[in-house]
C-alpha cells in the first residue's frame, strides 16, 4: 500500500478520535453539572469517561494498540505501582491495613477547611 | 554515531529515543500519580470538601480542554506530515500546536490571576493549595513541552534535512510526551473542576 494511501487512513482515524474525545468532554460536563448525580455515581461516571477518553489518547495517538510487548510491560508495571500509590493509602486510611489506627487518631487534629 | 536512532534495536523492537520516552513517561506517570494519591487522601481525610464547580470557572475549564485535546491532534498530524514528506505541512501543525499550548497557558494565566484578585491563593484552602499543585506542575510540564517543539519547529529542523527518519523519529516522542500532558489534563479536569 502507498504511504500517503497508509497516513490518509490515519488522518481519518485521528479526526475521528478527535471527534470522540470532543463529545465526551462534553458529556463530562453535562453529566457532572446538569444530571445531579449522587457523588460516588458522579465520581465513577467521570472516572469511566476521563479512562474511556485516556484509552484514545493513548490507544490512538500514542499508537499504544500496535506498541511493542516491552512498552506493555513498563506500562503494567507502572500501573501495578500507580494503583498501589492510590489504594495502600486509602486502605491505610480506612484501617484496613495493619496500624490504621494510627492514622484514624490524627484525623481529630486536622482542620479540612484550611 | 549514537546507535538505534533510526533503526530499532533486536532485543527491544524500539529505537533507543522510544525506549527512554517510555521509561520516562512511567516515572511521570508515578510523580502524577503520588499526587493525585495525596488528592485522594485530603479528600476523603476532610469533614467537607468544596464542589470544584462552585470555585473554579468551568467554561474556561472546558475551553482548554478542548484547545489541549485540539494541540494534540495537531501534534501527531505533524508527524504524519513527515511521514508524507510534507515539511511545510509538518510546520503549519507544530507551529499549531505550539500556538494551542500558548493558548492553554495565558488562559490559565487568567484563570489564575482571577483566583488571586478574589483572594484565593495556595495557603487559602487545602483544595486551593492541592488545585495550584497540581494544575502548576502541569503547567509546568506544558512549557516544556512548548520549549521541545519550538527547537523542533526552529534549529533543530535543520536535521531534516540530513537525516530525515531520525527527525521524523524526534518528532515521535515529542508527540509522545505531548499526549501525555493531554492525558494528564484529561484526568485533572473532572476531578478538579466538577467533583
Amino acid at each position: 500500500m502507498p504511504e500517503h494511501t497508509h497516513t490518509g487512513k490515519e488522518k481519518q482515524m485521528y479526526f475521528l478520535v478527535f471527534g470522540g474525545l470532543l463529545v465526551f468532554t462534553v458529556i463530562t460536563v453535562v453529566s457532572a453539572l446538569y444530571l445531579k448525580l449522587p457523588l460516588i455515581t458522579a465520581v465513577l461516571l467521570a472516572l469511566v469517561i476521563a479512562s474511556v477518553k485516556a484509552t484514545l489518547v493513548g490507544g490512538f495517538f500514542m499508537h499504544l494498540f500496535s506498541e511493542k510487548q516491552i512498552v506493555y510491560l513498563f506500562l503494567g508495571i507502572t500501573f501495578i505501582f500507580f494503583l498501589g500509590l492510590l489504594t495502600l493509602p486509602l486502605a491505610q486510611h480506612h484501617g484496613m491495613l495493619h496500624g490504621g489506627q494510627v492514622l484514624h487518631s490524627n484525623k481529630s487534629g486536622m482542620d479540612p477547611s484550611h | 554515531m549514537i546507535p538505534y536512532t533510526v533503526e530499532s534495536r533486536d532485543d527491544t523492537g524500539l529505537y533507543n529515543a522510544k525506549m527512554g520516552i517510555w521509561l520516562f513517561l512511567a516515572s511521570e506517570m508515578m510523580l502524577f500519580g503520588g499526587l493525585f494519591s495525596s488528592y485522594i487522601m485530603l479528600r476523603a481525610g476532610a469533614f467537607s470538601w468544596p464542589v470544584g464547580a462552585s470555585i473554579l470557572n468551568v467554561p474556561i475549564g472546558t475551553l482548554n480542554t478542548i484547545i489541549l485535546i485540539t494541540s494534540s491532534v495537531t501534534m501527531v498530524l505533524s508527524w504524519t506530515a513527515l511521514k508524507e514528506r510534507n515539511f511545510k505541512r509538518f510546520r503549519m501543525f507544530l507551529g499549531s500546536t505550539i500556538g494551542l499550548a500558548l493558548l492553554f497557558l495565558v488562559i490559565k494565566s487568567f484563570e489564575y490571576g482571577a483566583k488571586f484578585e478574589h483572594g484565593l491563593f495556595p495557603r487559602s484552602s487545602t483544595f486551593m493549595a492541592i488545585y495550584f499543585t497540581l494544575t502548576g506542575l502541569h503547567g509546568l510540564h506544558v512549557i516544556g513541552g512548548i520549549i521541545v517543539n519550538a527547537y523542533f519547529l526552529l534549529p533543530g529542523s535543520r536535521m531534516w534535512q540530513r537525516e530525515p527518519e531520525r527527525f521524523t523519529n524526534r518528532i515521535e516522542i515529542a508527540g509522545l510526551y505531548w499526549h501525555f500532558v493531554d492525558l494528564i489534563w484529561i484526568f485533572l479536569f473532572p476531578v478538579l473542576y466538577l467533583l
